[in-house]
């Protein structure tokens, strides 16, 4: 099965894009800000759902082990993880 | 209107270049600098005569609900049906009971549902979100 990165820029975007994201698909959250007491709750049932979830750290050297960040499965990636992570996925999806 | 066509030299006659475009289209495209570029981006893409699909969803499906009460000549599905557009689509969940009747003089749009979305876009080589 085809599997889609969805690339999240926007708040906004960020409810519209869980509401058309396949079961298999992956989210890169571009930005911390993202992660809001309002987007946690989603996210964290996004990623029971089985959905990858995936959070842009420049800082970071490579990705990492799933960080558990009260109870929400995220793994941090800098922008070489970020092309793997292109490369790995047949689509990749801006949602600005 | 004018319609550009563009056609291929004959040494790029047989290399198959053709991509399949999603647009995905949240927001009216006249109502931003965005919106703009996206349309200019799904005209080229239509010149270019890559297969093409539209869906209008959220906010977007405004510009269906407000054009099919315009008065013909002016919608954007009249525009797009001269770039034989392959299909549009919009969201049942979004359009809710405004689902625009269809016109022979525009392009027919056919409701889809919000569960059926990833779907489509895993069928689509590239995606284009407004």
């Amino acid at each position: 099965m085809t599997t889609v990165l969805h690339l999240v820029g926007g708040h906004h975007a960020l409810g519209d894009c869980l509401n058309r994201v396949g079961s298999c698909d992956s989210i890169l959250l571009m930005h911390k800000d993202l992660i809001t007491q309002q987007n946690r709750a989603r996210l964290t049932e996004a990623s029971n759902a089985g959905l990858s979830l995936y959070l842009l750290d420049e800082n970071m050297d490579t990705i990492t082990p799933s960080e558990k960040d009260q109870g929400l499965c995220l793994q941090c990636v800098d922008y070489h993880g970020f092309v793997i992570l292109t490369e790995r996925h047949a689509t990749t999806v801006t949602w600005p | 209107m004018a319609c550009c066509r563009l056609t291929a030299p004959w040494y790029l006659a047989d290399i198959d270049v053709s991509r399949r475009f999603l647009f995905l289209i949240r927001h009216p495209l006249h109502d931003s600098i965005r919106g703009t570029e996206a349309l200019d981006a799904l005209l080229t893409v239509a010149a270019f005569e890559q297969p093409l699909t539209l869906v209008f969803l959220d906010e977007g499906v405004d510009q269906l609900i407000r054009h099919a009460s315009s008065s013909p000549g002016s919608s954007l599905l009249e525009l797009l049906r001269f770039y034989d557009v392959g299909s549009v689509w919009i969201e049942r969940e979004s359009a809710g009971s405004g689902i625009p009747d269809n016109h022979s003089h525009e392009l027919p749009v056919t409701p889809i549902a919000r569960a059926d979305i990833p779907a489509l876009i895993a069928r689509h080589d590239r995606v284009w979100v407004v």
